[in-house]
């Protein structure tokens, strides 16, 4: 089969607007959290992309992109640059673009309906903007990219279906490279109220799989991920380290919004068989790990059951520092499960204050650990009982 | 408002597409240098994109406060040139003007 390597990352997030400042603050379990600035005075707290240097030599305005369309294209140019196509694409048309999103222009949504209910009217860029798929266009747009190039939209996994089915699109043939990862900006009022209504936002920190965790925080940004068949990177005299080795997706066919461990444990099984590995393989593993009470305990069970007797190894939650950037989650912790591969260094669960019995894996409590990580695994799972897992491995 | 500021002069108009097109570098570059632009510019020539026309109406609405009759499938989309384009665009406001 042909293998499907990572030529170069790219972040527009809120830990930095690079990949190294990004990685460097999930280590350090940096606390950049305060109250949601569209929305002062309601105790929300979120993670807000705050340094507006990103949009540097995009040649991109906010009137014709919404903000999760301006991430993406920034993170793309940023990844691409770091896999040494910074100044043009080889052939164009075999270059896709595949992005996750969860819910399209919200900010955009939000100001125009502002305006709708004082009576004024709409933008005419309001349909461009909200459109889900606007952020893969930009993309394109933003960087020449003319192969295959769509959204996926799976709520919180969004990102990671769009990496898994970049692999599968690398694997067919279907494209040489393929610009991968997810993008969201869902700090709105209207956004930030509708998932306060739903009662899983934390109040104070996101802690998860701590006793004390009180809920989930959410983020912004974007992450991209430079896919490339090993062949044509090496064509282009990459030394690849990293392969995008497996991918694994299931449906709960269940409820709305509850996690469930059968669908769980059968995405993290199904990707380890995508990666022809057993569980015992892996090294880490990057849980989705959101900080309510439902999810992590869930996850816990779900990864017991895929390791059956052996012990599961170290798996952290990096949304402790990052938040929950939704359709852009994916795409942030596969970046730091391929950079915990290339540096060697697990990163930690934030804010972690007490265990819970209910959670008792090694979620790498607050401090980073330093230990070899051949392979490991990336979890996502969504509202909708929609599951994915990524599994990367080492090369060297 | 004054009679002046009703009317949608040359310089007004190449105020606006200025506005527009660096709104939205990525629809085209402009092969002329902005302070040449004048009635007999190709807006082909300025990066003048299929879309802009809408965004312009729009700042055009906003500014003399007034709803144009305007729809993206008109002709006045086959214009060529700046001052055709002007020519169109203050017929369009005289007659929601007068009205």
């Amino acid at each position: 089969m042909t293998r499907v390597v990572v030529s170069g990352l790219g972040t527009v997030s809120p830990l930095g607007c690079d990949t190294e400042s990004f990685w460097q603050a999930v280590l350090s379990g940096s606390e950049r959290f305060g109250e949601a600035s569209t929305l002062p005075g309601k105790g929300i707290r979120v993670t807000e992309v705050q340094d507006p240097s990103f949009m540097e030599g995009l040649g991109l305005s906010p009137t014709t992109c919404d903000r999760s369309a301006l991430f993406a294209a920034a993170a793309a140019r940023r990844a691409l640059a770091a896999a040494g196509l910074g100044q043009g694409l080889p052939r164009p048309e075999r270059v896709g673009v595949i992005l996750g999103n969860a819910a399209g222009g919200l900010c955009t949504l939000d100001e125009q309906y502002s305006r709708l209910h004082q009576n004024k009217r709409l933008h005419p860029m309001t349909v461009p903007k909200v459109m889900t798929s606007s952020s893969a266009s930009w993309v394109s747009i933003a960087t020449g990219a003319a192969g295959p190039c769509f959204v996926t939209s799976s709520a919180c996994a969004s990102s990671s279906h769009a990496i898994g089915i970049a692999m599968q699109f690398l694997r067919a043939g279907l494209a040489d490279i393929v610009i991968a990862g997810g993008t969201e900006a869902p700090l709105s009022a209207g956004t930030l109220l509708a998932w306060d209504a739903m009662r899983i936002m934390s109040r104070t920190q996101c802690r998860p799989f701590a006793a004390g965790r009180d809920g989930l925080m959410l983020a912004e940004g974007a992450g991209v991920i430079v896919l490339e068949t090993e062949a044509h990177a090496r064509s282009r005299g990459l030394t690849p380290t990293v392969e995008a080795a497996g991918f694994g997706f299931s449906a709960d066919a269940g409820d709305i919004v509850a996690p469930n461990v059968d669908g769980m444990t059968r995405a993290m099984a199904l990707a380890l068989a995508d990666a022809d590995l057993d569980a015992g393989d892996l090294a880490y593993v990057n849980a989705h790990g959101t900080g309510t009470r439902a999810n992590d305990r869930a996850e816990t069970q779900a990864l017991k059951r895929l390791f059956g007797d052996r012990p599961v190894p170290p798996a952290s939650s990096i949304k402790g520092a990052t938040g929950h950037a939704l359709g852009a989650a994916g795409a942030f912790e596969a970046i730091a499960t391929i950079m915990a591969i290339e540096n060697g260094m697990a990163p930690p669960t934030a804010n972690f204050d007490a265990p819970d019995p209910e959670c008792d894996i090694d979620c790498v409590p607050n401090q980073a650990r330093p230990m070899p990580i051949p392979a490991a695994m990336s979890n996502s799972f969504a509202f909708g009982g929609l599951n994915t897992a990524l599994i990367f491995k080492s090369l060297k | 408002m004054s009679s002046e500021a009703s009317k949608v002069t040359i310089d007004f108009l190449i105020e606006l597409l200025q506005q527009v097109i660096a709104e939205s570098p990525s629809r085209g570059e402009s092969k002329v240098a902005a302070e040449t632009w004048g009635p007999d510019t190709l807006l082909e020539d300025i990066g003048f994109g299929s879309y802009d026309l809408v965004e312009i109406i729009f700042k055009l609405e906003d500014h003399f406060n007034i709803e144009i009759d305007y729809n993206a499938n008109n002709a006045i989309n086959d214009v060529k040139t700046i001052g055709g384009l002007g020519d169109e665009i203050a017929k369009l406001v005289d007659k929601k003007q007068a009205a």
